[in-house]
């Protein structure tokens, strides 16, 4: 069933895939996460932004990721370009509607309160709503990591992918082997960043039983 | 120290008004309390002072200066806050709650270290707290917590928020008296918001009493309030016993000591102690009650009514024999304050 020797005969290639896998999944995350900071900040800047843009993320969400990537080639090509642009829409769209979402359930007493105390906006942002809703950014992230594991095999489709290309090559060839580590190792990679965020949140949040 | 100047306001969109014309004075290192009914403005007008709400017309003064004169954050870092829900900071220690002025202020570290653990004594709190989060204390605490924060840069001012009334009975009236004991030390200006008759009497210097519309009903002390009530509204507010609460403001050592007059004999020891009652006849000889000069009226009323004769012994501090009290004193004492101060 399993082709050990190609395995281990192909290792290298393998872990280069997977090299480009993590490396996709970082790109995309990290971008989407300095858009969503950039129109977080609008938001305080003009508050009334907060709810029209919850709700243009969940229609955009709705779109299919492969209707999404071919929408964008026309511009970009069958580049890595092409591939980071959509991972990174996708994660900003799924992190700013957490963190919007975690900023607007914020206790209203304790933000009225920073105001009494006499911080400045900016300071009330960073010393308080910010941490208060850190706990949501969090999940957001994690979300995003598991679901941007998945979207960029999708990508194999216009020449990219990472693990993704071993999925089209084996289906194509009628070959188990390649199939069959791609899908272990992206389940084992969604698992390590899923651990991550939740660690990162254990260590950022203490103050939650 | 606090001077409102014929204030108005309207809420924006509301027919009725929230502050009809108010000028009060507060002066420094009294507790003023506002109470009223809901909805009768106190809480806006409270608000006000450090600029949470504005108001239409008029000014406000602190220590002089009018505070639409001020920046508003650094006179909000003036002023020392606290709210009905104590509003810590969830993600901050006790310890970063507290010290959270001070570091806006921009204090050292070791400053704002000395002054927290010198708070967290003040408000009755054990310095292990310090390391807590706001979710691992209970109600009380977490009162103690904002109070200490609110005092923490020292401020001349603080203003308070129905501080206590999201407390249980028995811890609030614990707060209370903390809260009048600390003031002996602290002697700040205080402003203190509830919608609690009770509360004001026992912890008010002055009181404001407010109706609808945030118009000043009366402004006076406890005591005034009561045996002379301004209006109708402010006769049904403070309530049905006016003479009872006027009793749990006033303490025994306000009385005069009578002699003892009733068929027994105090027997008192060679330090002047009370020791028991004797009889010269052969009536069984009742159980001694005595009461501290400290003690309230009301206390007191409540252990002559259910001393078996009567007659209650007081004694000073140290338990030393001062006279006795019964109904006879309680009674021509009140009569003389009415008589006294209706003229």
């Amino acid at each position: 069933m399993i082709d050990w020797a190609w395995i281990v005969e192909n290792w290298q290639q393998i872990g280069q895939l997977l090299v480009d896998h993590i490396q996709l999944v970082t790109l995309g995350l990290c971008i989407g996460m300095l858009l969503a900071g950039a129109m977080v900040l609008l938001t305080l800047w003009q508050p009334g932004l907060a709810r029209p843009m919850i709700y243009v993320c969940g229609i955009l969400f709705t779109i299919p990721s492969l209707a999404l990537f071919i929408l964008i080639m026309p511009f970009t090509g069958l580049s890595k370009t092409t591939a980071v642009i959509g991972l990174s829409l996708y994660s900003l769209l799924i992190v700013l509607q957490n963190t919007l979402a975690g900023l607007a359930s914020n206790p209203a007493d304790v933000l009225e309160e920073a105001r009494a105390l006499g911080y400045t906006r900016m300071q009330r942002f960073l010393g308080v709503e910010l941490p208060l809703a850190l706990p949501a950014l969090l999940a957001g992230l994690r979300t995003t990591s598991v679901t941007l594991v998945g979207l960029v095999t999708v990508t194999a489709l216009i020449g990219q992918g990472g693990l993704g290309q071993l999925f089209i090559s084996g289906l194509a060839q009628s070959f188990t082997t390649p199939v069959a580590v791609s899908l272990v190792l992206t389940v084992m990679l969604a698992l390590c960043f899923d651990f991550l965020f939740y660690s990162i949140n254990k260590w950022l949040v203490p103050w939650v039983r | 120290m606090i001077r409102f100047e014929a204030i108005k306001k309207t809420h924006k969109g509301s027919p009725r008004t929230a502050v009809s014309d108010l000028t009060l004075h507060v002066r420094e290192g009294e507790i003023c309390v506002f109470v009223g009914p809901s909805g009768c403005g106190k809480t806006t007008i409270l608000r006000m002072i450090n600029r949470l709400d504005s108001q239409d017309s008029g000014r406000i003064f602190v220590n002089g200066v009018a505070t639409d004169e001020l920046d508003v954050v650094t006179l909000r870092r003036g002023i020392g806050f606290m709210m009905q829900s104590a509003a810590l900071f969830p993600h901050q220690t006790v310890a970063e709650n507290i010290g959270a002025v001070p570091r806006l202020l921009g204090w050292s570290k070791h400053k704002i270290r000395q002054r927290v653990s010198e708070l967290i004594s003040l408000v009755g709190l054990q310095p292990e707290f310090l390391d807590r989060y706001p979710n691992q204390l209970s109600g009380g605490q977490q009162s103690r917590v904002a109070l200490a924060r609110a005092l923490a840069s020292d401020p001349p001012v603080v203003l308070m928020d129905e501080p206590f009334a999201a407390l249980d009975p028995v811890i609030r009236e614990r707060l209370q008296d903390e809260l009048v004991a600390l003031q002996r030390r602290l002697h700040k200006t205080i402003i203190l918001v509830t919608h609690d008759m009770e509360e004001a009497i026992k912890i008010g210097d002055r009181i404001a009493i407010f109706e609808g519309e945030g118009r000043l009903a009366q402004f006076d002390t406890p005591h005034t309030i009561l045996a002379h009530p301004a209006s109708e509204f402010v006769k049904n507010f403070i309530g049905k016993d006016p003479l009872l609460k006027r009793l749990s403001l006033m303490k025994v050592s306000d009385l005069p000591a009578d002699e003892v007059s009733c068929e027994f004999k105090l027997l008192l020891d060679d330090k002047s102690n009370p020791l028991k009652w004797v009889s010269e006849s052969d009536l069984p000889v009742p159980e001694l009650t005595t009461v501290s000069s400290n003690d309230s009226l009301h206390h007191a009323l409540v252990k002559i009514l259910t001393a078996p004769i009567g007659v209650v012994v007081r004694v000073d501090e140290a338990g030393g024999y001062e006279g006795c009290l019964s109904i006879a004193s309680l009674h021509s004492a009140l009569n003389e304050r009415r008589f006294g101060n209706a003229q």
